[in-house]
C-alpha cells in the first residue's frame, strides 16, 4: 500500500479555532499523516481531543491555523466547492430534519457536485445510486420517509448518500454514535468490506475501541495534549499507546484483553485456572468483587474450573481443603463466606 | 484503483406515486380554475354568471357598468390574489427550507413587519405631500418606490435573521427571535405613526389590514414583474434548496457555496414578500401554511415540484380568503388578513399536532 499515492496528505498541519484575530487556540497538531486507498482509519481520542476539529478541517469545512492538506496531491486550498465535493464526502452528526424526505431522493443528492443547474439525474446517475442502495442494503426502505427510519437504518442511508457521491475518501464524524451494538457491529463490517471492494478510503472517528480495533486498518490516536500517535491498531496495544491517551485513575487498559477494566485489581491476589469462556467470564467476576488476577500459582488462593459431565465445576483451594460450585454467583458467595470465617 | 461495478437495480417504483400526484395536480388545478370563476362571479353587486363568463372572455355584455366592475375591479383582484397566493407561498417554502424551521414564513420571522417599516418610512416621513392614496396615484414610479423600499426593508429584518440563526441551533428559539425582531420594527413604526398626521396615520392603518382591492391596473403590471422575477430566482435555485434540506454543513460538503445560495434565497424571498407587502398589506398565514398543505398533498420535498405545488395550492387558498372576504351576498368586504388568520392558524395548530416532534421534522 505504502508504493500508492496517498488520496490525502497533511503536512504540520495545526487545527484549532481562532476566537478572533490575534488569538490562536490550538487544538492539535503539528500533524503529518497519510491516507492510502483500501484503507479503513478509526480516529480514536478521549471527549474534547479535538477529533471533530480534525475531521472537518480536513475536509475543507473549518480552516486550519497553519500547514498544508492534499487531497490527490492537490491542496485544498485550491479546490473549488464543487471539485472537492468531488474527492471527498462526509457523514456528520448533524440529524437530517426533513421527514419528508425519502431515501431515494435524499441518496440521489449525493449526486449533487455532478449534476446541472437544475439537478436532473443522468442514466449513469441512476446507475451509481442504485449501486450505493445495494452496497448499502438499503432497498428495503427505499420509498420510505426519512422519519420513518431507526437510527441504525438513517445511519446506512447517510453513507448511501455519501457513496453516491463517489469520492475516493469518506469522513465519518462518529457514525457508531447512536447506535446499538448489532447496528454498530454490521456497520463497521460494512464500512470494512466497502473499503476492501471499493478501494475508497475511509476515515471515522469513533469511541467504540473495541471495534476499531478489530476493523481498522490504521489507528489515529488523539492525545488530550493534540499529539497523534498512528499505526496499525495492534502496535499501538503493544507499545502502550492507549495506555498513554485514556490514562485516567480508576481504570487501566489491559493489553491482554484489548478493553479497559474498570476495577483496579489492588485486593487478595487470586490465580485461576483453565481456559475458556468460563475462564475468561469467572476472572471478570472476580474483578468485580475487588479481587487481583495474579498469573502465579503461589497465589494467596487459587480457583480450578474443570467440566464434568458437560457442566463446569469451580473448586476452591484453601488451606489443603477444597469446596465446589456450580455457578459464579455460588462462586462467589463461597468465597464471600470463607472471607468472613477468616476475618472471625 | 480497483474497477468499480455498479450491479444495475431495478429502478425504484416512485412511478407508482406518480399517478395519484397527477390526480392530485389536475384536481388542484380545476380547483383553482373554478375559485377563480367564483372569485370574478361573486361580489356586492349580482351579476349573472353567464354575463361574468362572457365578459371573461371577451365578448363584452350589454350592461357597461358590469363590464367595468368586471375588467377594472374583480379581474384585478383576482390576479393579484393569484400573485399574492404564489409569491407568499413560495416565499415561506424557501424560508422553511433556509431555516430547515417548519413555523417559519414571512409573517412569523418579522419579515413582513420589516416590509412594513420599509412602507411606513416613505408612507409616513414624506410628511404631507404623501399619503397611501397619492403614493398609489403616483403610478408607475410611486409604486416602484414604495416596492423597493418594502423589499429592502424585507430584506434588512432577513439578513438580520439569518446572522442570528448562524449562532442559534434551537427552531424554537429562532421563533422567538424571529417574533421579537418583528416587535421590535412594529414598536419602530409605532414611534413614528405618534409623530405623524392623523390623515397619515388613518392611511397607514388601513393599509396594515390588507386589501387585494387596492391593486389598480397599472400596479398590477409592477406587481406581476416583481412576482416573476421572484419566482425565476426561486426556480433557478431549486438545486440549492434541495442540498440545503440536509443542513448547511452537509450542503456545503456536497459542493455547494452556501453563503451565496442564501443570499439568493434572501434576495427572492425578500422581493417575494416585499413588493406584495407593498400593495396588499402585511397577509399573515398564507406563507406558513402553504407549504405544508403542498408538502401533504403531494408527499415531497423535491423543490422542483414542490415551488410549483406552492403556487397552486397557495392561489386556491388565496382566491378562496378572497371570496369568504367579500361575504357573498353582502355588501361589506372584511379585510383580507383577517381571513387569512382565520383560515391559516388552524393550519398552523394542526402541524404542531400532527408532528409530535416539532423540531425533528418538517
Amino acid at each position: 500500500m505504502s508504493g500508492a499515492l496517498p488520496i490525502l496528505h497533511t503536512q504540520n498541519l495545526r487545527v484549532g479555532y481562532r476566537p478572533n484575530t490575534r488569538q490562536e487556540k490550538t487544538v492539535a497538531g503539528p500533524l503529518t499523516l497519510n491516507i492510502f486507498p483500501g484503507q479503513l482509519i478509526c480516529l480514536l481520542g478521549p471527549n474534547g481531543a479535538g477529533k471533530s476539529t480534525l475531521l472537518r478541517t480536513l475536509a475543507g469545512l473549518q480552516p486550519m491555523l497553519s500547514g498544508r492538506v492534499k487531497i490527490e496531491n492537490t491542496s485544498i486550498a485550491a479546490l473549488k466547492p464543487t471539485q472537492m465535493a468531488r474527492k471527498l464526502s462526509m457523514v456528520l452528526t448533524d440529524r437530517v430534519q426533513t421527514g419528508n424526505l425519502d431515501v431515494y431522493s435524499l441518496v440521489s443528492l449525493g449526486r449533487y457536485p455532478y449534476t446541472g443547474w437544475l439537478g436532473t439525474l443522468s442514466a449513469a446517475d441512476k446507475k451509481i445510486i442504485n449501486w450505493a442502495i445495494t452496497a448499502t442494503q438499503t432497498q428495503a426502505f427505499v420509498h420510505r420517509k426519512m422519519d420513518q427510519l431507526s437510527d441504525g437504518e438513517s445511519q446506512k442511508v447517510m453513507l448511501a448518500r455519501a457513496l453516491a457521491q463517489d469520492t475516493p475518501l469518506i469522513i465519518m464524524d462518529e457514525p457508531t454514535a447512536h447506535l446499538d451494538l448489532p447496528n454498530r457491529i454490521e456497520l463497521m463490517r460494512l464500512l470494512h468490506q466497502l473499503a476492501r471492494q471499493t478501494n475508497k478510503a475511509i476515515l471515522l472517528s469513533t469511541h467504540e475501541l473495541d471495534l476499531a480495533l478489530q476493523a481498522g486498518d490504521q489507528v489515529w490516536l488523539l492525545h488530550q495534549d493534540g499529539q497523534l500517535s498512528q499505526g496499525v491498531p495492534e502496535d499501538l496495544v503493544l507499545n502502550g499507546s492507549f495506555e498513554k491517551v485514556f490514562d485516567k485513575a480508576g481504570f487501566n487498559f489491559d493489553k491482554t484483553t484489548g478493553t479497559f477494566n474498570i476495577h483496579q485489581g489492588q485486593g487478595t491476589k487470586i490465580y485461576v485456572t483453565g481456559d475458556g469462556a468460563a475462564a475468561f467470564w469467572s476472572r471478570r467476576a472476580l474483578q468485580r468483587e475487588g479481587y487481583s488476577i495474579s498469573n502465579e500459582s503461589q497465589a494467596e488462593k487459587t480457583i480450578t474450573i474443570r467440566k464434568q459431565d458437560k457442566a463446569v465445576v469451580w473448586r476452591v483451594a484453601l488451606e489443603g481443603r477444597h469446596q465446589d460450585f456450580n455457578t459464579i454467583s455460588e462462586l462467589l458467595t463461597g468465597l464471600r463466606e470463607q472471607n468472613k470465617k477468616i476475618k472471625k | 484503483m480497483a474497477v468499480k461495478t455498479y450491479p444495475v437495480l431495478e429502478e425504484p417504483e416512485v412511478v407508482s406515486a406518480y399517478p395519484v400526484r397527477k390526480l392530485v395536480l389536475g384536481g388542484l388545478l380545476l380547483l383553482v380554475v373554478i375559485l377563480f370563476m367564483l372569485d370574478v362571479a361573486l361580489g356586492s353587486i349580482a351579476i349573472p354568471p353567464k354575463e361574468v363568463a362572457r365578459i371573461i372572455l371577451g365578448q363584452g355584455s350589454d350592461n357597461a357598468a358590469w363590464v367595468y366592475i368586471i375588467q377594472k375591479i374583480r379581474l384585478p383582484k383576482a390576479i393579484t390574489a393569484v400573485l399574492v397566493g404564489c409569491g407568499l407561498s413560495v416565499g415561506g417554502l424557501q424560508m422553511q427550507t433556509l431555516f430547515r424551521n417548519p413555523l417559519a414564513g414571512p409573517s412569523v420571522l418579522g419579515i413582513t413587519s420589516g416590509a412594513s417599516l420599509g412602507v411606513a418610512v416613505v408612507m409616513l416621513s414624506a410628511g404631507s405631500i404623501t399619503s397611501l392614496h397619492t403614493v398609489r396615484e403616483l403610478g408607475l414610479t410611486g409604486s416602484w418606490l414604495i416596492i423597493v423600499a418594502s423589499t429592502l426593508g424585507a430584506a434588512l429584518v432577513m439578513l438580520l435573521i439569518v446572522a442570528i440563526s448562524a449562532r442559534l441551533r434551537d427552531n424554537v428559539i429562532m421563533l422567538i427571535v424571529g417574533v421579537m425582531i418583528g416587535n421590535i420594527t412594529i414598536s419602530l413604526i409605532s414611534i413614528w405613526q405618534y409623530f405623524s398626521a392623523p390623515e397619515q396615520i388613518k392611511d397607514y392603518l388601513m393599509w396594515t389590514f390588507g386589501s387585494l382591492g387596492g391593486v389598480t391596473e397599472s400596479h398590477l403590471y409592477v406587481l406581476a414583474s416583481a412576482m416573476l422575477l421572484g419566482l425565476a430566482i426561486s426556480f433557478s435555485a431549486t438545486k440549492l434548496l434541495d442540498a440545503l434540506l440536509l443542513g448547511e454543513n452537509y450542503a456545503r460538503s456536497m459542493g455547494l457555496t452556501v453563503g451565496r445560495a442564501r443570499l439568493l434565497i434572501i434576495a427572492s424571498t425578500s422581493i417575494l414578500a416585499g413588493s406584495i407587502t407593498a400593495f396588499c398589506g402585511p397577509i399573515g398565514f398564507i406563507g406558513i401554511a402553504v407549504p405544508h398543505l403542498a408538502q401533504s398533498l403531494f408527499h415531497t420535498s423535491n423543490h422542483r415540484t414542490l415551488i410549483p405545488c406552492c403556487c397552486l395550492t397557495g392561489t386556491a387558498l388565496m382566491l378562496f380568503c378572497d371570496i369568504l372576504s367579500q361575504m357573498p351576498g353582502s355588501q361589506s368586504v372584511l379585510p383580507i388578513n383577517v381571513i387569512t388568520a382565520l383560515v391559516g392558524s388552524p393550519v398552523v395548530i394542526w402541524i404542531i399536532m400532527s408532528r409530535n416532534n416539532l423540531r425533528a421534522s418538517f
